[in-house]
């Protein structure tokens, strides 16, 4: 939801309350004035009624629309105005209607009168219904006028909001010299958060290019010395051996060997991560797959197993090729490694569609749960010299290339599965 | 075979040279930018293998004059960055062929034979096994003036016996000479033992002789013939 539109339901909920509140307190200061002037007109009309009994000093009781005049033998008591609420039936509405009446004894020229007055009350019921009506209007017209002024103030006031967010998506890190600069803005939160995010982003890409760095120059660094020390020990192997001695050389020529493809391993996902493969292009996947597969042939048949592919030509990705290579060899690595030893009973199944790869492979049950295959260095036989960084390196991939990667295991075949995302969906998910 | 060896790292330039020596190649060391230049300025050299990180400038420019003043100089280059950017860079320059660091001496040296024979041989010569020949333009095998069918691996692992006559191979030579990178070290090895088994099986259907034999516990080597 958006700032503005949260800020305008909050805004809209407690006018709502405040005009609820504000209903019955206008309710209540209408009620009371109602009533005092009610009062008031009871009160002139008893003048007039007095006025009235002394001109013409009555001798009997009156009863009149609305007045009743009694005439009290002997000696009373002078009262005030009493009010009360009673119902009495109205004239010319033919029923019972709530009336106000005014109650006095009064002495007037010398004889005592009881007065009574009654008048017509303005209902409670009427004055709720005008109150709601206005208040309902009211809630009305501030309510288009407030969802007026958010869209005009969305525009303008959030403008310079806006133009960050636009120039933050745009901050490349991996560009040395690109220094973001934003438009100068009158708002301090903006502008805070302007400073903040230029600050952040030169921190962030100081801190990219040195681990960039550094990681290029470890790999560097240690294949050089790796170099050197396999080629002494080629040089021995050219010397006259015993046996065990030239088995000695070669188990340290195979350590060397897995001590630089791990380098290199790490190197690969440092890289990965640190998204150096980020050109991604319409790749034509099924050719790709077939070069691949090919270099795969002739290793497959020889360990006795047997390849089936199924793959629909002329499927195109957005994918990083050298990403994707990496991530099939892995893939063929693994389904290769991972089958049954020459009983001539393996298989490999690679599958591919516009929808996604997958590469099915027979061999053993895990010993492990799935999901800790798929940590670094997770091996499931020690025996192997397998380096343990093959699925790592393949959910790597797959994050970066917004892949989903599914694994599945029965009781002899093994199944991975790459699914590509729609391009389309993937770019409204970002936006 | 005169090569330059450009290598700031000493010890690796020790490496190849003793080993490039051996294999009868004429090797002359330069350990850095200036003299490298200095060195293909004043001698002709058959091969220049380049290390691209250099302490006093970067190799790949070194590659570029080379290119425009020396053409038929054979170009092989050594770098530590395995990455492909730089592997499409080298080989774009003009070099022909590209090594990543860590590499056998047997790997380098066979290339150095493969580009020599391209470059400076036109690729004329044939290289004989006895009276095998391998054709390495037409990528053939011939006995008898019939050929002997083999897969393109079975292909490229006789050669690399060819190019290193006298030597014995290691699986993991052989291994990694066929497939680089692809295939991890465990399974290689029973994949180079299943090829070996299969070449030595053509070719002695084809010709009779058993090229090749086993020296337990280290390796294959071509035999005499």
């Amino acid at each position: 939801m958006r700032l503005i539109t949260k800020i305008v339901l909050i805004f809209l909920g407690v006018s709502l309350m405040v005009f609820l509140i504000g209903g019955v307190v206008t309710y209540r200061i209408m009620g009371h004035e109602v009533q005092q002037e009610e009062r008031r007109f009871l009160l002139e009309r008893l003048r007039s009624t007095e006025n009235y009994i002394k001109r013409r000093q009555p001798s009997r009781a009156i009863y009149r629309d609305k007045v009743i005049i009694k005439l009290i033998e002997g000696e009373s008591v002078e009262t005030k105005p009493i009010f009360s609420d009673t119902i009495v039936s109205h004239v010319a509405l033919q029923r019972p209607e709530k009336h106000n009446k005014l109650d006095i004894t009064k002495k007037i020229a010398d004889r005592y009168y009881k007065i009574t007055l009654y008048d017509i009350i303005i209902e409670q019921d009427d004055i709720v219904d005008g109150v709601i009506e206005s208040m309902i209007r009211i809630y009305a017209i501030l309510f288009l006028v407030v969802l007026v002024m958010a869209w005009a103030l969305s525009k303008w006031l959030l403008l310079p909001f806006e133009n960050t967010l636009q120039k933050i998506k745009n901050i490349d890190i991996k560009q040395k010299d690109s220094a973001i600069s934003f438009e100068k803005t009158n708002t301090v939160e903006f502008r805070r958060l302007n400073n903040f995010i230029q600050h952040m982003s030169e921190k962030i890409k100081r801190d990219y290019q040195s681990i960039k760095e550094f990681s290029e120059n470890a790999s560097h660094e240690i294949q050089t010395p790796l170099s050197i020390a396999k080629g002494k020990l080629e040089l021995l192997t050219d010397t006259p051996l015993t046996p065990e001695q030239s088995a000695l050389v070669k188990e340290a020529q195979k350590s060397l060997t897995n001590l630089s493809k791990l380098g290199k391993m790490l190197t690969l996902l440092a890289k990965i991560d640190n998204r150096e493969f980020e050109v991604q292009e319409e790749t034509n996947i099924s050719f790709l797959l077939e070069e691949i597969i090919s270099h795969y042939e002739e290793l497959i048949h020889l360990k006795g197993l047997r390849l089936e592919t199924d793959i629909t030509p002329e499927v195109e990705v957005r994918i990083n090729p050298s990403l994707f290579e990496i991530l099939v060899n892995n893939l063929l690595n693994n389904a290769i490694k991972h089958n049954y030893a020459e009983d001539g009973d393996g298989y490999i199944q690679v599958h591919l569609t516009k929808e996604g790869l997958s590469v099915k492979n027979s061999g053993k049950p895990l010993k492990k749960r799935p999901e800790e295959m798929f940590e670094r260095f997770q091996k499931e036989n020690h025996k192997t010299h397998s380096l343990g960084l093959g699925l790592s390196i393949i959910t790597k991939i797959a994050e970066v290339s917004q892949l989903t990667l599914t694994y599945q295991q029965k009781e002899n075949w093994h199944l991975l599965s790459v699914k590509f995302s729609d391009s389309k969906s993937l770019q409204n998910s970002m936006l | 075979m005169k090569v330059l060896v450009i290598e700031d790292q000493l010890e690796l330039a020790r490496n190849i040279e003793e080993y490039l020596t051996k294999e009868g190649f004429q090797v002359t060391c330069a350990h850095d930018f200036f003299s490298a230049s200095d060195k293909i300025a004043s001698f002709t050299y058959d091969l220049v293998v380049l290390d691209l990180m250099l302490p006093d400038g970067y190799g790949m420019d070194l590659l570029y004059s080379l290119r425009a003043n020396q053409k038929n100089i054979g170009t092989l280059i050594l770098s530590a960055k395995n990455s492909l950017e730089d592997k499409v860079q080298g080989l774009d320059s003009g070099a022909d062929d590209y090594l990543a660091k860590p590499f056998h001496l047997i790997e380098l040296s066979s290339r150095l034979k493969a580009i020599y024979r391209t470059r400076k041989l036109q690729g004329q010569s044939g290289i004989t096994i006895g009276a095998i020949t391998i054709d390495t333009e037409k990528h053939e095998v011939l006995y008898d003036n019939a050929r002997i069918e083999l897969t393109p691996k079975e292909y490229e692992m006789l050669l690399f016996f060819a190019t290193n006559a006298k030597r014995v191979l290691t699986k993991q030579n052989i291994a990694e000479h066929l497939w680089g990178d692809y295939i991890d070290q465990a399974d290689s090895f029973d994949f180079v033992y299943q090829h070996i088994k299969n070449l030595r099986k053509k070719i002695q259907a084809a010709t009779g002789l058993d090229v090749l034999e086993t020296v337990y516990g280290v390796g294959y080597k071509l035999k005499e013939l």
